[in-house]
């Protein structure tokens, strides 16, 4: 019985050990004396990672793709929301032809889009530059916001809202306090992954972009002409700082809404 | 009184912190006093810091530069960009430069506004391959050559291609398809510049068929068929490969780096061509590109950052007298070496990279 | 916030406007159904449209002051040679492959993380899971190859305590290019998993195991029909990015693992007239690829109606 106990988190751990490996390794590169990455590690330097703090092309690059990736992940939920709500409404044939459509930007090789897409903003005026590429990755991430919105949606009873609405709640009040609080989960998901999808994305970048570039597409240029210690060190740099904001972000979550579950209650007990 | 944080002025302050430190990129970027800007897509190393701060500080040019990877890549974006072209400047002219050319992205270079063209070294400038249809299309800034690179430590100074057919060698070998595929038709005793088939497309196809079955065939000892100069180094370095078919840059700079490599022009031939730059048809900033290509082509010094940074030579004149002795050294091929190069012949090779780009496909599925 | 809405509510144009949308069924749905159908039309029609124009073209982009030629060519070159097919067909049994690898391997993650875990923890393991991802997928594919390499970790490791025959070659073959992907996949598997079985109440399975249910069977009976949504939805989503990868094939496979997404990026890599080729090819991949996912999550939805 012991032993099953152990199973699950053991394969957990194993997981993470898969996951974190790697990268662990990768963080010891960026300390690497030579312009290239392998082992063994005969002498060892901070210069790559005091370099590349530094680096202004660097910096800029990570604080466009900053930019980027809150823009368009505003954008993939204002759009997406709604999107969803409408797809909720229909049904047969024709919600699967819409949530088809819906999701194909996500499915269509990525090549294509991003070069289909860079027609379409010159067709209708857009510069390239940072307007269109957080346009961009909002067009490669709506359909993941529709799908995570969706399911929740489905689970969701209509039972509440009708009751809000018989004590005389209108349809926005419904929306903000009984709809959205339910899709939360779906939203802080979707979130993440918008953030995440963008802040990983070259191709879109490439093609929507003018002469800033981000974060992934200063990578790739580097890239293709030696894999240097410093590319490790980056890396390394860009996980630990987004790790530290997400567990940071988590955090002020979960106080807040233990807070607010703490004042709800109290004041159930007063009434 | 001490000052005692509560976890909500902490907060604010974090915050707060954050927003300032976000928007500082954008506070401390200077306000431009340009009597123009410039827009160029290159390669990474091709235009230096310490170059780009000397022309931008004497000239007053600002310059936008896009760093690009490969000419595919430029030629969808321009494509895409159907006539609007964003950079007045481009890095094209490689092997395929052409393409460019037909496809009307270029704007031929006029010599009467480029007083500096003949700082460049006389064998490059008068090279075949920058010419088309009677005019000349890019200005060259660095040669590259493909030969063999090789791990010392366990393979012998190889002098012929044979050692990459050997068995001993299987599982050992890597190179990219399409560059090495003319070598390997010279190395059979086909002409891999097609120069002779031009007027007999069905020798040609024979050539082709039959250097690609020989491939084919040997495909069991080829560990990787690779992509970029990045990858390359990594099989090396890492062991995993010992003999390729590879670039003079980054050969050289694993050279450099102290790694055991050599780098050599076996007797059967290997392929020379010169990247460099275009500029675009109705460039928006015309005479500032050919004030910065002036700039760039009047003091060898630029030559020798430039060799520093990518590996490459330059074409630039003098430049061989600013370099130490171990550059040299990792650069340099003897004359014997540089004459078993041969350079791609922009006129023939739409036909004959038409049929290797096919060919390529089938040893790659095969 | 409800305050202030219900402070709103005194304005007459508020009030007219709100009263609109919930009068009319049909103005309901047209306010709703704006911006989404500008949005479809917008950004996945027009493209499509472009693309699936390209396809048939001679050639892309059209010179100057010539009209656009049409043909078929495009999609017959696809059957002409076998060697698309072939790598067509690689592609497609490599993704179902991996999918399903991807399913065994992240579904007692997803799991642990949603049922045995420690409530509080939960959120926590699953931002722990989902760190790596904020590393590029090419430097996780370079980080692979310093793993796996001839003098990667794993041969360093391997010949530090003695095992004789290294170095082991684990590089540019099937099983580097497997766990490479995984490693890229296991994030969209986990996120539909974990949502689905969340979502299952602690109830049922306790009054399951109360009733006498050994493990398994529970698993079987309880906890697979319940999160069948999250697996549909997970190897769907898996399927799909694996058959559209072609970065880490390139990188982590070897010189018998070209996969047709390569092949299309290959087309679209090597400058001049290669648009339609490319284009028509994706069409091809993506259709075969959207319907042959279709058909699997309508027969496990069936199938699921059907037990239900």
């Amino acid at each position: 019985m012991r032993l099953r106990n152990l199973a699950l988190p053991g394969l957990f751990w194993l997981f993470v050990a898969y996951l974190f490996l790697p990268l662990l390794v990768m963080a010891a590169m960026g300390f690497r004396d030579s312009n290239f990455v392998a082992f063994p590690i005969h002498s060892w330097t901070t210069k790559w990672y005091g370099e590349v703090l530094l680096d202004r092309d660097v910096m800029e690059a990570l604080w466009l793709s900053a930019k980027v990736a809150v823009a368009s992940t505003v954008i993939s939920v204002a759009v997406g929301l709604p999107v969803a709500f409408a797809v909720a409404r229909t049904s047969g044939i024709a919600r699967g032809l819409l949530i088809a459509l819906i999701l194909l930007p996500a499915f269509l090789p990525v090549v294509v889009s991003a070069i289909s897409l860079r027609i379409f903003i010159g067709r209708i005026g857009l510069e390239t530059g940072t307007a269109a590429i957080a346009f961009g990755h909002a067009v490669g991430s709506v359909p993941f916001v529709v799908i995570m919105v969706l399911t929740r949606l489905n689970t969701m009873g209509r039972n509440m809202a009708d009751a809000a609405r018989n004590l005389g709640a209108d349809d926005v009040i419904i929306l903000v306090r009984i709809v959205l609080p339910c899709l939360s989960p779906a939203l802080l998901g979707a979130f993440m992954f918008c953030l995440l999808l963008s802040f990983e994305d070259f191709v879109r970048s490439f093609f929507l972009g003018g002469f800033e570039q981000t974060f992934p597409v200063l990578l790739f240029a580097r890239l293709r002409f030696g894999f240097d210690p410093g590319l490790a060190a980056i890396s390394t740099i860009v996980l630990i700082a987004t790790t530290g904001f997400g567990l940071y972000a988590e955090r002020f979550v979960r106080k807040r809404s233990l807070r607010s579950e703490t004042s709800l209650t109290s004041g159930a007990k007063n009434d | 009184m001490t000052f005692k944080p509560t976890r909500r002025t902490v907060l604010t302050g974090m915050g707060i912190a954050g927003v300032a430190g976000l928007c500082a990129p954008g506070l401390i970027r200077p306000a431009h006093a340009a009597s123009g800007e410039l827009n160029i897509w290159a390669y990474d190393g091709f235009i230096t810091d310490a170059f780009r701060k000397r022309f931008e500080d004497e000239t007053g040019i600002r310059l936008n530069i896009r760093t690009v990877t490969d000419q595919g890549e430029q030629f969808n974006l321009m494509a895409a960009e159907n006539g609007k072209f964003s950079a007045d400047i481009v890095t094209c002219a490689g092997h395929r430069f052409y393409q460019f050319i037909d496809a009307g992205f270029l704007a031929p270079i006029d010599r009467a506004k480029l007083g500096n063209w003949s700082r460049i070294e006389d064998e490059y400038a008068s090279a075949s391959w920058v010419s088309r249809s009677g005019e000349q299309w890019g200005v060259p800034l660095v040669v590259v050559s493909t030969g063999l690179l090789y791990n010392t430590e366990q393979i012998e100074a190889p002098t012929s291609w044979d050692v990459m057919f050997d068995e001993a060698n299987a599982g050992r070998t890597a190179y990219q398809i399409q560059d090495f595929f003319q070598i390997v038709m010279n190395y059979l005793g086909y002409d891999g510049s097609a120069a002779t088939y031009m007027n007999t497309p069905d020798v040609a196809q024979r050539a082709v068929d039959a250097t690609r079955d020989f491939l084919i065939e040997h495909k069991h000892m080829v560990r990787r068929y690779y992509e970029a100069a990045t990858e390359i180094q990594q099989m090396m370095v890492t062991g995993d490969v010992a003999l390729a078919q590879a670039g003079s840059g980054p050969s050289s700079q694993l050279i450099i780096d102290g790694f055991p490599a050599g780098y050599t022009i076996p007797k059967e031939g290997g392929l020379a061509y010169a990247y460099g730059f275009n500029i675009t048809k109705d460039a928006a900033n015309m005479e500032n590109a050919y004030t910065f290509l002036n700039a760039l082509l009047g003091d060898a010094e630029n030559g020798a950052e430039i060799v520093r940074s990518t590996g490459l030579s330059s074409t630039i004149k003098g430049t061989e007298a600013l370099l130490t002795d171990q550059e040299k050294e990792a650069l340099a091929l003897s004359a014997e070496e540089r004459s078993r190069l041969s350079w791609v012949d922009v006129e023939t090779a739409p036909f004959i990279f038409d049929l290797i780009d096919k060919a390529a496909e089938e040893i790659r599925a095969a | 916030m409800t305050s202030l809405l219900i402070h709103l509510r005194r304005f007459s144009v508020y009030r007219g406007l709100t009263d609109l949308y919930a009068r009319s069924p049909l103005a309901r749905l047209l306010i709703v159904s704006v911006v989404p159908l500008l949005w479809i039309l917008g950004t996945t029609a027009a493209p499509l449209a472009q693309m699936v124009l390209v396809s048939f073209y001679e050639s892309f982009p059209v010179a100057e002051g010539e009209t656009a030629r049409w043909t078929l060519a495009n999609y017959a070159s696809f059957f002409e040679r076998p060697l698309y097919l072939t790598a067509f067909l690689r592609s497609f049994v490599f993704a179902t492959i991996v999918t399903f690898l991807t399913l065994l391997v992240v579904f007692p993650i997803a799991y642990y993380i949603a049922k045995v875990a420690p409530r509080g923890r939960r959120t926590r393991l699953l931002l722990l899971v989902i760190a790596p991802f904020w590393v590029s997928e090419i430097i996780r594919s370079f980080a692979w190859i310093v793993m796996l390499a001839n003098r990667g970790a794993v041969n360093s490791f391997l010949s530090l305590i003695g095992i004789p025959g290294t170095p082991v070659e684990l590089l540019y073959n099937n099983i580097s290019l497997t766990i490479g992907v995984i490693y890229l996949t296991s994030l969209y598997m986990l996120l539909p998993l974990y949502a689905a079985l969340e979502k299952i109440d602690d109830n049922v399975l306790e009054a399951a195991a109360n009733l006498g249910a050994p493990a398994w069977r529970r698993f079987l009976r309880i906890v697979l029909p319940l999160s069948r949504d999250g697996v549909v939805a997970g190897c769907s989503l898996v399927f799909l990015l694996v058959i559209g990868l072609y970065a880490m094939p390139q990188l982590l496979g070897g010189p018998g693992n070209t996969l047709f997404a390569t092949t299309i990026g290959q087309i679209f890599a090597k400058a001049g007239a290669s648009w339609p080729q490319g284009s028509a090819f994706s069409i091809i991949l993506t259709g075969t690829a959207l319907a042959y996912v279709g058909l699997f999550v309508a027969i496990f939805q069936r199938r699921g109606r059907g037990r239900t």
